[in-house]
Parts: structure tokens; sequence; C-alpha cells
């Protein structure tokens, strides 16, 4: 397979405004792709046709080989797909560690008759689960944060979080939407060592949605420009960064 | 956790009672739930019909509470398991004779029809949010309601026959001891059987949903059969509840399993703290219920309760009020305010 993930000429409309204009990208195993382009791009609206939240108006979502275009979301994390959010959307009022075996649901084995009974079946795959985000947690040093409610805990800690739960799904690839924004020079650079490990350990795919155009020299194998919904330029990062098109649409936008 | 006590398991982790002092108050409880018989006939009462609210509060708190799910419709679901306690035994009856004992046997079908019922409930859910969904619960309620009143029920009054709750020479009906004994035992159950239902996986889907439904499915859960379940888990206990009702009571009409008893189950659960799906309904039912229950006398007799409508609108204005103030000032209910008590007093002196 040459392709984790391809996403082709998709368009997203919303009522009159097109978001996503036949805009497509092609992600390779093992590879961290940067998604740019000026606020209202369309990068969050292409993200969320790969992760089932919106139905394009056109195009095709192919991952593993497999056209998803159909599958509804919530199908598409236990097929190894995850996603983390731009913006906080973690169960605020579940603690750390709920937050992670929440996305472990669709890996459970056991019944709600098991549950009611808290049968062996049941208390294994707990047991299993639990095991399962304790790794995550370690990983992403969350330890101190592990039974604190999520509602104000630091946004630093809240990305790590949320990345910890796409994690624990052990994704092919992850689709992260802005992790960067907001956090301090340190939580940067911690949470890009996190990303940087799980990619070189266990060859997880990312798809980044992401400003910081250091971060994305750093970090990412592709890039890929967007603008107005559409795919400007892609290519190597030093690449992309020298394009005059791309230049104009980050000094003009 | 207090510090020197370590958990080597997870599962040590997950466990209901971790520490000696919840050991020690399940054996004063239980202590006191076996001697409670010989406090007389009218405590027996008072416990088995809050026993029987209990058990329908706990369901609830886990469509509205876990799930949050706003529901006005436990009263009718309540009626269901009630309902299909009699009409079965009516249609045993009338077709070869009710089988001694048949009652008891009745009560999970009971669980199972309302929890049918209540999965038809649940499926505006799956549209419709918080005001949206209450109004159409609302209307699932009035629904079940006007089928007990004409269909099922037309001449408001059923009976279960004494002969359905006989087993082995004990008399399960009225307020006896052995239906003190049962309701306890199955109310006791069912409240364990919740508490794992919470701890467990599903249990956290209910509460992902609750939380973020958009982030819920993206993270792989299904949020419709989420609602669904979380409906049919909570109508289960309604129905279970209702055929405990059905026995207390022997005989009974559709009056109580209108909008005021669905009213006052969301009341109890969100004033005794809808997050806390065993101790907030326990302490809602003491308090609203069985409280109330025997404030009621006290209020009819006070000067001017006759002229606005008697103790009943006193009790509707009072628990609107509480329900207000607990939704806006303590979200989480009785067991909040609780908790935040012991956390001064573990502090104290040192409280400021
Ligand atoms: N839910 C929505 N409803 C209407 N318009 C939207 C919605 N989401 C995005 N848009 C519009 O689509 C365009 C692309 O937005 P978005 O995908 O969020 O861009 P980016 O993530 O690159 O900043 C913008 O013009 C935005 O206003
Ligand atoms: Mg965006």
């Amino acid at each position: 397979m040459d392709y984790v993930l391809e996403v082709e000429d998709v368009r997203v409309e919303f009522g009159g405004i097109v978001a996503v204009d036949g805009a497509g990208f092609r992600l390779r195993p093992g590879q961290i792709l940067a998604l740019i382009g000026p606020n209202g791009a369309g990068k969050t609206s292409l993200l969320n046709v790969v992760s089932g939240f919106y139905r394009p108006k056109r195009g095709r979502v192919v991952f593993m080989g497999r056209d998803i275009t159909r599958v509804p979301p919530h199908k598409r994390a236990a097929m190894g797909l995850a996603r983390t959010f731009q913006h906080s959307e973690l169960f605020k009022h579940m603690t750390v560690v709920e937050n992670i075996m929440a996305g472990l649901e669709p890996w459970r084995r056991y019944s709600i008759l098991d549950a009611a009974l808290w049968t062996g079946r049941a208390r294994d795959w707990e047991e299993w689960a639990r095991w399962k985000a304790e790794q995550v947690i370690d990983l992403l040093e969350l330890h101190r944060y592990r039974d604190s409610i999520v509602e104000g805990l630091p946004p630093g800690i809240q990305k790590r979080v949320d990345l910890a739960r796409a994690l624990a799904q052990d994704p092919k690839v992850v689709l992260m939407d802005e992790p960067m924004a907001g956090l301090s020079r340190e939580e940067k650079e911690d949470l890009a060592r996190a990303i940087v490990e799980v990619n070189e350990t266990q060859g997880v795919s990312f798809v980044l949605v992401e400003h910081d155009l250091e971060v994305v020299m750093d970090l990412c194998d592709w890039v890929v420009a967007m603008e107005s919904g559409r795919v400007i330029s892609e290519g190597p990062p030093e690449k992309v960064a020298r394009d005059p098109k791309v230049v104009e649409a980050y000094l003009g936008g | 956790m207090p510090a020197g006590v370590f958990k080597e398991r997870y599962s040590q982790l997950m466990a209901h009672l971790r520490y000696p002092i919840h050991w020690a108050g399940l054996v004063a409880g239980l202590a006191l739930l076996l001697a409670l018989p010989l406090a007389g006939s009218y405590a027996m009462s008072l416990a088995i019909d809050a026993a029987i609210f209990f058990v329908a509060a706990v369901g609830l708190a886990v469509t509205t509470g876990l799930a949050g799910q706003i529901s006005l419709a436990q009263g009718a679901l309540l009626g269901v398991g009630a309902y299909t306690v009699a009409k079965t035994l009516e249609f045993l009856a009338a077709h070869g004779g009710v089988p001694e004992g048949s009652a008891l046997l009745l009560i999970p079908a009971a669980g199972l029809v309302a929890a049918a019922v209540g999965l038809l409930v649940g499926l505006p859910s799956f549209k419709l949010k918080g005001y949206y969904l209450a109004m159409a619960s609302i209307a699932a309620q009035a629904v079940l309601m006007y089928l007990f009143q004409r269909v099922i029920d037309p001449n408001q009054g059923v009976t279960v026959p004494d002969k359905a709750m006989t087993l082995g020479g004990l008399y399960f009906g009225g307020g006896g001891a052995a239906l003190y004994y049962l309701t306890i035992g199955v109310a006791a159950v069912m409240a364990l059987v919740a508490a794992n239902i919470g701890r467990s996986s599903i249990g956290r889907a209910f509460k992902a949903v609750r939380d973020n439904d958009v982030s819920a499915s993206i993270v792989g859960i299904d949020v419709a059969k989420a609602k669904a379940l979380a409906f049919a888990v909570g109508a289960f206990y309604a129905g279970v509840a209702g055929a405990l009702y059905a026995l207390y009571n022997i005989s009974f009409g559709w009056d109580a399993f209108g909008l005021d008893t669905s009213i006052e189950l969301l009341a109890i659960v969100l004033v005794g703290g809808a997050s806390r799906i065993i101790w907030g309904p326990l302490l809602g039912v003491l308090l609203l219920h069985t409280g109330w229950s025997l404030l009621d006398d006290v209020v009819s007799g006070l000067p001017g309760v006759g002229l606005i409508g008697g103790a009943d609108t006193v009790k509707y204005l009072v628990f609107g009020l509480l329900v207000a103030g607990f939704v806006v000032g303590e979200p989480d209910g009785l067991v909040g305010v609780l908790r935040r008590v012991k956390e001064y007093f573990r502090l104290w002196p040192f409280s400021y």
C-alpha cells in the first residue's frame, strides 16, 4: 500500500459558502503531513470530512485502501483513524483516565449483562482498558492529572489528554487540528517530542493542521498548503515554504 | 486517595468499597434495614414505598444523570410495569388460572416490557436535546397516560390476585414483611447493578454522550445506540419499580402514573445530585418523597393552604423552587452539598 490515507477532490459547502473546493492530499505510511494555510482556508472542514463529521458534496476519502466516504464517524475510530480537536472537545465532567478509556469503547468485548453483574469478562476487559490507558498516561506524562476532572485543567494539559485519548486507540493515522495553538514554547516542545516518539516507535502517521511554521519545518515530511478551499502548493517543507504562492497567501492573508 | 493507601491493581481502584469505613457503613446499613420491621407496619410501608421510588429514581439517574437525556416520562413507565403485572395476571385468570407466585416472576418481565417502551420514548433523543427532548418526553408521557385511561384500564382500577402474590406460604402483597424484604433486596441489587453499569465502559459512553456527543462519535462511540440504551435501562428500572408498586398496592389505577409523578422523580434525581446515581436518588427520595409524605398532614393543616389548592400545590411549588435552585446553584445536588460539608470538616480547623 502506497498511501494510508487518500483524500481526493473534496468539496464542502455551507449554504452558499464553498469551504473546500476540490482539495485533497495523500499520506504515506509513517509520514507526518502538515496542512497549512490562512484562517478560513478550509483546513478544519477538510479534516471534518476525513473524520466523517461532514459529508462532502463531492470527492472521496480512502483509508487503508477502503473507500470510507460514507462510513459513519463512530466507525472510523475503530478502523484506526483517530482525531484531536482545535478547541477542547474533551468530556469535561469526566476524569483524565475516564476520558482516555472512553475512547476504548469501540473495542469493548462484553455485554451490558456482563457490566450489570460485573462478571469476569467485564473485569478482565476493564483491567486491560485501564492498562492501555496507563500506557499513554506514561507516554504523555499525565500521572499527576490521572484522576482530575478535565474541566479546569490548563489548556496544555487538555491538549495532551486529547492526544492521549487518540493514541490509546492504537491508530494508524491521527488527525490533529492545531495541536500547538495556545501552548507555551515548552508545552509545544513536549507535545512535538511525543508526536515524534509515537511516529518513530509505532509508525503512526499524522496529519497536523499547524500555523507555527517552525513546528512544521521541524516535524513534518510533507506539507500541503491551502487557500480558499484549494490546495495551492505541496511538497517537502523547504520547497513549500519558498513557494511564492504560499508566501503571498500568508502575507496577503 | 488517602496517603499511604496504595492500590496495587487497577481492579482494586475500580472496586466500590475501597476503605474499611465503606464496609462499616454497609454493615450498619444492612443491620438497620434487616431490623426495620421491628419498628412496626407503618415504618415498613414507608420503607417499601421509598424503595420503590428509589428504584425508579436510580433508573432515571442513569438516563438523565449519567447519559444526560432528560425524561419526564418515568411516571408513565412506572405504570407500564405495574399494568404489565396486573394485565398479564388478568389474562391468565381468564385463560386457565393464575399460578401461585406468578406475580413475582412478572417483576423482571415488567422491567423488560417497560425497557421496550422506553426505547420508543427515547427515539426523539436522536434528533432533540435539552428542553426539546423534555417536551418530547412529556408528549410520550401523555400518550402512555391516554392508553392507560382509554385502552388498558378504562374503569380506573385493577387488582392483583392474592394467589399470584403467594409463594411457599409467604404473602408478598400489601405492606407485609415478605414484600418489605423482597423490595429492599430488589432495590439493593438494582442499585449495585446501576453502579456496575456506571463504572463500566458502557457507563463511560453514557457520560461521554452527556458531556459532548460530537467528540463521543469521533472517538468511536455509537451515540444513537448509547442514548437508546440509556433510555432502555432507565425504563427497565421504572418497570421493575412499577411491578413492585402493583404488589404493594394490590389494587390501583392510573392516577399514580401521571406527569406529577414524572416531575417528582426528576426533582428527586436533580435535587439528590444527578451525576451520583445511587446516593443522589437515595437522598432525593428520603427528603422529597418520604420526608414530604411525613410532612403532608402538617402542611395541609397550615392556614391558607386550602385556599391555594391544598398540600399538593405547596408541594409542587417547593419542588419547583428546589429543582431550579439546585440546577442553578449546585448541579451536584445534595450529594455535592454533603461533599463540601465533608471537605470542610476534613480541613477543619484550617477551613478558611
Ligand atoms: N459549520 C460551518 N457553517 C458555515 N460555514 C462554515 C462552517 N465551518 C466553516 N465554515 C466556513 O468555511 C470556511 C473554511 O473554514 P475552516 O474549515 O474552519 O477553515 P480553517 O480551519 O482553515 O481556518 C470559512 O469561510 C468558514 O467561515
Ligand atoms: Mg480551523
